[in-house]
């Protein structure tokens, strides 16, 4: 059941190099957007769902991006979670690339703490 | 630094000693006190891989960035800088019990394993100023595929593995002290049993402090695949004498699905040794978790086993016995963290405090939102033998899910009056009655320790109720 | 059109403007220096901070309304409509702020109050909040009951958000009920901060029940501490169903031999509400008793954080102490965080512990119910009602507890017949 998309341009095809992690805000909602080694893109939600940490001030490796405040780690394009101390995933958000522009999904609805 | 002053042991007591060959003996370490150099030497005695030396050295800065928790024991008296990281005892790796230095034998002798037994048991890693100098691994084990060396050899044999799980149950930016010993770690057990395979005989190890100001950062990772199970044994000891030393040790244990964990600690560090040390499980679906937490000596212990439950029905077990005495402070407890729905743990804890002793429990019951029919039962019992004696419940809940069942109870008490006047009525003496009345408060956790050990706590009680030790 | 709200850190205050506050309403000099020194308590005292200590670490500090402190401030009225009371015998129950302006009654209230409010000890979590409280206060009610009286009434004071006292003295031997209510509110955030005082004698028997029915957007900051003397007994009640975001401390001192204190509290919780108690039960005398019981039924998004330390110091003997917790959640949204702790400093004790609970419902209990056939709704209220029978039956008076009961109403429900009298 395809419920509609909706993609949104977020930043540059250059604006993060390979290797890197960077904040971005999209619509009021604050996510990570990562690149990996490879040239891929992928997005999730900017904060840790352990202890609210900044996702997209942390590290990226491989394809995990590790939290700055206790080091748990997430997938960069599933949200799952790669290492504790955080056992919740965060939202991940599907991502295409077009005419040199990343675009999110933002039909996606996070997960909301209350 | 003050000394402490050390009442003479009778002679069967033997844990604890120095070793007057061994005295002086180390042959190569670190310079004193902690720096990026230190790391990247350690880093270099041990031939790393590069991507080891650069997480060493990311989990140094952090630490520096850190402090140290403001609650839980006093602290204050550690200095990070008057501390040899880094000890080397002997050269090369012993593979043959001929190959053991003298006075590393005369040591397993003190520790009553004659050199029979040794070979007989499944696989000990002797770990002898923080590095493996005789290892050995039992011929079915290595044949049912079992993984049982020192961390050293597991990163150089088995790097791929190592480096999967490494780090993913305590990062090193967890806390100040998970830093540290990412940075400067050495020696401790590696073990990976494969899918299915079941350990009867406990995987033991043996630690030991000889050199003074020694820091022991040992880091333990141990990967259970689906439906194994293994039973670890550590226990540790140190000699007397005269300084503070530390002991900052991390331990990691995935459990898979299915698979069943046991990881028995009893502790007796002298008590001038701080004991900080972070330990964590995972299990998952259908898997079993169980820490048996036995501390008695140290100056300072804060340790809090901990078991994430992160697939259904999986349990989580904490038994935890703790005896203070004069000038000790054990802050221990126990985690558990409840991230799928079904899952069960249960927390008992028993503590004593005698003299001027403080004992803390300080446990944490978190239930996730979603987690649906979870039930966890936390019992925490204390027994103050002495007016002086303190003792403390920190029990923490955050249950955030309604369809569950979570219950906390706690008492403290003193020795019955009546209980002990029934007993010397019948011939024993005040300390002998009341050196039973202790057991038999212990007895539900001391019946699930390996019967060597239950036998050892059990004397190590007699003689701290009997005032000889601390 | 918007107003842009300043975002303050703490309530503000200032000593002059306490100082002109307390003489345009024509106070003592010593109740003006009283202020005064309040306020520059105050200022020296750091305001609480979630990441420092345990006890504010759930609250949401930075979005108090720090700039909407209700303000009451009541205008003048006879003291003969108010149907408040001095008699001969010394019973004294007035609000605080008419007690200059009224005629003098005997004997000497005015010292007494005083040397009362000189008293600033209180739960160390809230040592700001009472401070600032100690200097700003507008309301709050004085109940004096004398030696050897027995005042079989329940005597009834109303506390409407404001930044209130309530004092109450009960002296040696005497006897008396105290129902405080906290009502009212406006739609708009308010900021509300009742202190309550509670001085027992020797031998002296209070019951203090609080019911907080306060409007639904008004935040509480608060603040209660009782005194226990020799042999003095103290069954203290916190009904708590009104208000957005609260936070109040409970403080017990027991200094005398033999005293009795029974901390009891109902919590209904609901919408999204956040009810946040911390608690310090500090045992010294020997053979005293200090119990906590504290029941929460928590429905929506609710939640409940209990935050509740027991110490027994070791220069006290004999001592009996037990806090117990229990929080029954009854939607997928609620949420309690129950933290018992214990901190003992002497093996000289009679009894002592602690239990705590959260849970949903006992799936047999509701099978059992419904099987009688009521259906699940009116058997959950049913279960609720049980629940909360074990405090409510402890209040002597079927007045009071049929009060408390209509509290608790819009939370709970009502079971309609099955309500003794």
């Amino acid at each position: 059941m395809a419920t509609s998309t909706r993609f949104v341009p977020v930043a540059k095809v250059g604006d993060v190099a390979p290797g890197e992690v960077v904040v971005i805000e999209a619509e009021g909602r604050s996510l990570a957007l990562g690149r990996t080694e490879d040239g891929r893109f992928g997005v999730i939600d900017n904060v840790c769902t352990h202890d609210g940490g900044t996702l997209g001030e942390g590290e990226l490796e491989g394809d995990c991006v590790e939290c700055p405040r206790h080091g748990g780690r997430f997938d960069i394009f599933t949200g799952a979670v790669c290492a504790l101390p955080p056992v919740i995933p965060v939202t991940a958000y599907p991502v295409r690339v077009a005419d040199g522009r990343v675009e999110v999904d933002l039909s996606v609805e996070p997960v909301t703490e209350e | 630094m003050t000394t402490t002053v050390q009442p003479q042991l009778p002679d069967n007591y033997k844990w604890g000693w120095n070793d007057p060959e061994a005295e002086g003996k180390t042959f190569a370490r670190t310079p004193k006190g902690l720096s990026e150099d230190v790391v990247r030497q350690i880093s270099a005695f041990k031939s790393e891989p590069e991507w080891m030396t650069k997480l060493r050295l990311k989990a140094y800065r952090h630490f520096l960035q850190r402090s140290l928790p403001t609650w839980g024991a006093d602290l204050s008296r550690i200095d990070f800088q008057d501390i040899y990281y880094y000890v080397l005892a002997s050269d090369k790796k012993a593979q043959d019990w001929n190959d053991v230095p003298e006075y590393v034998k005369r040591t397993f002798d003190k520790l009553g394993i004659p050199e029979a037994e040794q070979k007989f048991l499944a696989g000990v890693g002797a770990q002898y100023d923080s590095e493996v100098v005789y290892h050995n691994i039992r011929e079915d084990l290595a044949k049912k595929g079992v993984i049982f060396v020192d961390t050293d050899t597991a990163l150089k044999e088995h790097e791929a593995l190592f480096r999967k799980y490494f780090g993913t149950v305590i990062p090193a930016n967890d806390n100040k002290l998970a830093a540290l010993n990412t940075a400067v770690w050495s020696g401790g057990s590696f073990i990976w049993v494969p899918e299915g395979v079941k350990v009867d005989i406990p995987l033991q190890a043996y630690f030991r402090i000889n050199s003074e100001k020694m820091g022991q950062f040992e880091r333990t990772l141990i990967i259970c695949e689906p439906g194994s199970q293994v039973h670890y044994v550590e226990g540790c000891t140190a000699p007397i004498y005269s300084t503070a030393s530390l002991h900052s040790a991390v331990v990691e244990i995935i459990v898979k699905k299915g698979a069943r964990c046991r990881y028995t600690t009893i502790q007796n560090w002298s008590h001038n040794v701080y004991n900080l040390v972070t330990k964590r499980a995972v299990a998952y679906e259908d898997a079993v978790m169980e820490w048996i937490d036995g501390n008695l000596g140290s100056e300072v212990t804060m340790k809090y086993p901990s078991v994430y439950l992160m697939g259904e029905r999986a349990h989580g077990e904490i038994l935890s016995v703790a005896f203070a005495s004069d000038g000790q402070h054990l802050d221990a407890g126990g985690k558990i963290v409840h991230a799928a729905p079904n899952t069960t743990s249960l927390i008992t804890s028993k503590s004593i405090s005698k003299g001027n002793g403080r004992t803390s429990y300080r446990g944490l019951v978190k239930i996730y939102p979603g987690m649906r029919k979870s039930k966890s039962t936390v019992r925490c019992d204390a027994l103050i033998l002495d007016k002086t004696a303190r003792s403390d419940t920190y029990p923490y809940m955050e249950i955030d899910e309604e369809d569950v069942t979570i219950g906390h109870e706690a008492t403290v008490s003193k020795v019955g009056e009546e209980q002990l006047f029934y007993l010397m009525s019948r011939g024993l003496t005040e300390q002998e009655a009341t050196a039973m009345i202790v057991n038999g408060f212990i007895e539900p956790i001391v019946k699930e320790l390996p019967m060597d050990y239950a036998i050892e706590l059990n004397r190590l009680i007699q003689l701290q109720m009997q005032g000889a030790i601390g | 059109m918007a107003i842009t709200r300043i975002r303050l850190e703490r309530p503000p205050l200032d000593r002059d403007s306490v100082e002109r506050f307390g003489v345009s309403r024509e106070e003592p000099r010593w109740l003006i220096d009283q202020r005064v020194a309040a306020a520059e308590r105050y200022l020296e005292t750091p305001w609480p901070r979630t990441d420092v200590g345990e006890e504010w670490r759930r609250f949401p500090l930075k979005d108090v309304p720090y700039d909407a402190i209700a303000e009451d401030i009541p205008r003048p009225v006879p003291l003969a409509e108010t149907g408040y009371s001095v008699s001969r015998s010394g019973f004294v129950n007035l609000p605080i702020e008419m007690l200059w302006n009224a005629p003098e009654p005997t004997p000497k209230p005015f010292d007494l109050l005083r040397s009362l409010m000189e008293k600033t000890d209180g739960p160390v979590a809230q040592a700001a909040i009472r401070a600032y409280a100690e200097a700003a206060w507008t309301t709050g009610h004085f109940v004096r009951v004398p030696a050897g009286l027995d005042i079989p009434h329940p005597i009834e004071v109303i506390t409407v958000p404001s930044v209130s006292r309530t004092i109450v003295l009960v002296e040696r031997g005497a006897r008396a009920t105290v129902v405080e209510r906290l009502i009212g509110g406006a739609d708009e955030p308010q900021l509300a901060m009742p202190i309550l005082d509670v001085h027992l004698e020797d031998d002296a028997v209070l019951n203090y029940v609080q019911i907080q029915e306060f409007a639904p957007s008004v935040w509480i900051l608060g603040s209660q501490q009782y005194r226990s003397a020799r042999a003095s007994r103290l069954e203290s009640f916190n009904v708590f169903v009104g208000a957005h975001r609260a936070k109040v401390g409970i403080g017990s001192d027991i200094r005398g031999d033999g005293a009795v204190v029974h901390l009891n509290g109902l919590v209904a919780g609901g919408n999204d509400q956040k009810i946040d108690f911390n608690v310090f039960q500090d045992l010294f005398g020997s053979h005293s008793e200090s119990i906590l019981l504290y029941l929460a039924a928590l429905y929506d998004h609710a939640k409940a954080v209990t935050y509740g330390v027991i110490r027994v110091e070791p220069e006290s003997r004999a001592t009996s102490s037990y806090q117990e917790c229990r929080n029954m959640l009854l939607s997928e949204h609620a949420g309690a965080d129950p933290i018992p702790v214990l901190e003992i400093l002497t093996n000289d004790v009679l009894r002592c512990g602690h239990g705590a609970t959260a849970g949903a419902i006992d799936d047999a209990d509701l099978f059992y119910v419904q099987s009688r056939g009521l259906p699940r709704d009116e058997a959950e209220r049913l279960i609720v009602r049980g629940f909360f029978e074990r405090v409510i039956e402890k209040v002597a008076d079927a007045d009071v507890r049929h009060e408390m009961l209509r509290a608790l109403e819009p939370r709970i429900g009502s079971i309609g017949t099955l309500e003794a009298a």
